[in-house]
């Protein structure tokens, strides 16, 4: 009994962490895919999904008991951050500096 | 019905899809895209039913399948190369039928 | 479930790359059907297809079709026509049966090749079963692999009108500063992450292809940032780069025949030396040819500006 208490706490907090960055990607897409235009899109994709991801690492690496599975997820959480920055900053930057053609066209309003 | 046959069902309805797409569209940019949609179809097949005969990891397969995503890139890469040049010659994105 | 959602994913993506219509969207659906394509790859136990399909199927193959899709000129919608709609998803329909039919009956399979595999494993000299088949028991593939890549180089080539790659090879296309500091600090990390995926080819997930592959996407972005070799220097190190990994190959595959053996038999003793040898090689020319691929395919938008 006396271990009990612990995995419980450490499994929910875990699932918290898990749910509650999976619901910030959530939030992110329908971020992409509700603002009007490319800023205000790439802004919601890249801050939404940077907070989600880290809760993710955060999460799984509650679940390791090794040092090196831990020290990979870091990296990885590290790595997506500076991918989605660059990215983020190419794509406003270019939105930015060619007005005239847009990355993303206006779709049918049917649609 | 294990992964590894679904999976090969996936890559069947995923040629299917490349075929109908090939057949579909004119436009050549499309045309690659629908046929290297039959290309990843064919590679699931391959390895998806491999593996679920053997029930487990075929070395075999999965190489065969990485040479031959290798030389899908270097085909899909020429063929990009000749759309251009024909669109540069033509002032079009598709090939012109005889009989129009 | 999962398995079920991932087939589910990957046909409404096809579907929707095939009959959107504007085009950007299409592509922008095949590179995220390829991604799916990876997760697909994991849950089938092949690491090493994933690592070529993320770098390979989608990245190179990615940037090689916007790249592409630039130059295109606008056209409009889609028009089809209605017969074609009938033929189209008739034969799709009727392949997927047929194919579906097929593996369903698919017979039991006599031959186990994967025992004789692991039979065999001690001798191929590295001890990761698929670099073995590829680069020792099935090294003809590989070989005329790489020879594809060069004659599908050389066959670009040849699609040229003029060539003058000397000045074209260092135009910048990208002046965007943080991407070029961010790149000074990032080349190196890709420099070393495809010398890993050299090295733990030998034993684990990883080898000279999604390595080359690295590479290229070093070279290119490179390339679209502008940053360059002098045109004399890196135009040498292009055509020298590009041949070594086939001629070190064929060389090494061809040496064996002077002892009186058939093509493509590495002595036992340095076998796993001789494979890495050719590995390096051939990382290196998959880099430069697929690198090499892209700057004719981006040459070709230029002269037609």
């Amino acid at each position: 009994m006396e271990s009990f208490l612990p995995t419980l706490l450490l499994t929910s907090l875990q699932g918290l962490l898990l749910i509650s960055g999976g619901v910030l990607f959530v939030v992110g897409s329908i971020g992409l895919l509700r603002f009007p235009d490319t800023c205000s899109r790439v802004h919601a994709l890249t801050k939404a999904d940077n907070l989600g991801l880290g809760l993710i690492v955060l999460g799984l690496i509650l679940g390791t008991n090794s040092l090196g599975v831990a020290l990979k997820l870091l990296l990885i959480w590290l790595l997506v951050m500076f991918a989605s920055t660059l990215s983020g900053h190419l794509v406003a930057w270019y939105a930015c500096y060619h007005p005239a053609e847009k990355p993303l066209p206006q779709e049918p309003s049917d649609d | 019905m294990n992964t590894y046959l679904i999976f090969a069902l996936g890559g069947a309805g995923l040629c299917g899809i490349g075929l109908f797409g090939f057949i579909l569209h004119d436009d050549l940019l499309r045309r690659l895209i629908a046929f290297n949609l039959l290309g990843s179809g064919t590679f699931l097949i391959l390895v998806g039913l491999a593996q679920s005969g053997r029930g487990g990891v075929d070395a075999v397969p999965q190489a065969l399948v990485l040479t031959g995503i290798v030389v899908a890139v270097a085909a899909t890469a020429l063929t990009l190369m000749l759309i251009r040049r024909w669109t540069q010659l033509s002032q079009q994105s598709h090939l012109t039928e005889e009989d129009e | 479930m999962i398995d079920l959602l991932l087939v589910c994913g990957l046909w409404s993506l096809a579907l929707t790359t095939l009959l959107t219509p504007n085009a950007f969207r299409a592509l922008v659906f095949f590179i995220l059907l390829g991604l799916l394509l990876t997760l697909v790859w994991i849950r089938l136990d092949a690491p090493d297809i994933a690592l070529a399909e993320a770098a390979l199927g989608t990245g190179i193959t990615g940037v090689l079709l916007l790249d592409t899709l630039k130059q295109q000129p606008q056209h409009a919608l889609l028009c089809v026509h209605r017969t074609r709609i009938f033929w189209a998803v008739f034969s799709g329909l009727s392949l997927t049966l047929a194919l579906s039919w097929a593996l369903l009956q698919a017979p039991a399979m006599p031959i186990a090749l994967d025992q004789t595999l692991t039979a065999q494993l001690d001798a191929s000299g590295v001890s990761h079963p698929i670099t073995a088949v590829l680069l020792n028991f099935r090294a003809y593939d590989t070989l005329l692999e790489i020879g594809v890549l060069l004659l599908a180089l050389f066959a670009g080539q040849g699609l040229h009108e003029r060539q003058h790659p000397l000045e074209q090879l260092s135009g910048a296309q990208l002046h965007n500063p943080f991407l070029r500091a961010s790149l000074a600090l990032w080349l190196p990390g890709m420099l070393l992450l495809a010398t890993y995926l050299l090295w733990a080819g030998a034993h684990q997930p990883g080898g000279a292809f999604q390595a080359g592959a690295v590479l290229a996407a070093a070279f290119i972005l490179m390339h679209l940032c502008g940053l360059a070799l002098d045109a004399q220097v890196s135009q040498h190190l292009l055509r020298i780069g590009v041949l070594v990994g086939f001629v070190l190959f064929l060389v090494v595959a061809s040496s064996s025949m002077l002892a009186g053996q058939t093509l493509l038999t590495y002595p036992s003793a340095w076998a796993g030396e001789l494979i890495l040898l050719i590995e390096l090689a051939l990382t290196f020319s998959i880099g430069l040819i697929l690198f090499s691929l892209f700057t004719l395919n981006h040459q070709m938008r230029k002269e037609s500006a």
